[in-house]
């Protein structure tokens, strides 16, 4: 009855102060790596070095899986809730009957309630039951 | 004047108001082709102006339509009547009144005032003559009081109309 979405994302940037780079850098060839003592003597600092690393962040979202999107009674979107409710979700579930047609459940429990025969789907116009 | 029942003047209760409200735009943006919805700042009675269709008896008519929506609308169905003078329509009253089962017994809340308003000028469409229904004078008279055709027991029969 829900659709899940899930969505991933990858990224972000982490500082790491295990390793260093050498700022201003010393313009000198091959490989060298000072000693503390050096460093201080040429006015060299050992700079934080910014590493790009994988992390991974998720939200996740749901919607109705109905075939509409608005309820056929209350004309809001399934998304949301019927005009009586304030949040949408578990406090204002849809219901489907037989004939498939979904409602949210206070809109067709009140066209239920109202009729006082057998009341028949607001769509289809079949005998409405609740789907088992 | 034609009046409405005491149960449609009062208030709008919140469901109705909202769903109104989205109609009305939805009207706006999408109007019925041969209507056009009067501007008032009345929510609850809707004035429509219904255009007969060309190329059926009542092309070149003009005719004002009045709807009036109940306080638990969409759940029960609006009082829709012309105003006098009412097409001549056998299954329309000299009083306004519309014999037409979407309005009573066959109303669900998926349907529209847009809906209605092409059921109606469909009705209007494929009549092939022009006059009043066979009991009119007698309904007409037992609804002097203002009564509203949503408390008449309707008895509908003829499904070519």
């Amino acid at each position: 009855m829900f659709k899940f979405v899930a969505l991933v994302w990858f990224g972000g940037l982490s500082v790491s102060q295990e390793r260093g780079v050498l700022y201003p850098s010393p313009k000198l060839p091959g490989l060298w790596n000072p000693t503390s003592d050096e460093r201080r003597r040429l006015g060299l600092r050992l700079l934080p070095l910014l590493r790009f690393c994988p992390r991974w962040h998720a939200v996740a979202s749901w919607t109705w899986d109905a075939q509409d999107e608005t309820c056929g009674i209350c004309r809001m979107a399934f998304d949301g809730c019927c005009p009586d409710c304030k949040l949408p979700g578990d406090d204002c579930p849809l219901i489907w009957g037989a004939c498939n047609h979904a409602f949210h459940l206070h809109c067709i429990l009140k066209w239920v309630n109202s009729q006082t025969s057998q009341a028949h789907c607001p769509m289809c116009r079949r005998e409405w039951q609740f789907k088992g | 004047m034609t009046s409405s029942s005491a149960a449609s003047r009062k208030a709008l209760s919140k469901i109705a108001c909202n769903r109104l409200q989205k109609e009305l735009v939805e009207w706006q943006v999408n109007p019925p082709a041969g209507f056009k919805h009067k501007v008032t700042d009345n929510l609850q009675r809707w004035v429509i102006e219904v255009n007969g269709a060309s190329g059926t008896l009542y092309a070149n008519e003009t005719y004002q339509l009045q709807v009036d929506f109940p306080e638990h609308y969409p759940m029960e169905a609006p009082q829709v009547i012309f105003i006098p003078p009412a097409p001549l329509h056998p299954h329309i009253y000299s009083n306004g009144h519309i014999c037409l089962d979407i309005l009573y017994d066959s109303w669900s809340p998926a349907m529209t005032a847009s809906s209605i308003c092409i059921s109606i000028l469909s009705m209007l469409s494929s009549s092939t003559v022009k006059q009043r229904p066979a009991d009119n004078d007698r309904y007409v008279k037992n609804c002097r009081n203002g009564r509203s055709p949503k408390e008449t027991r309707w008895w509908f029969h003829d499904d070519k109309v």
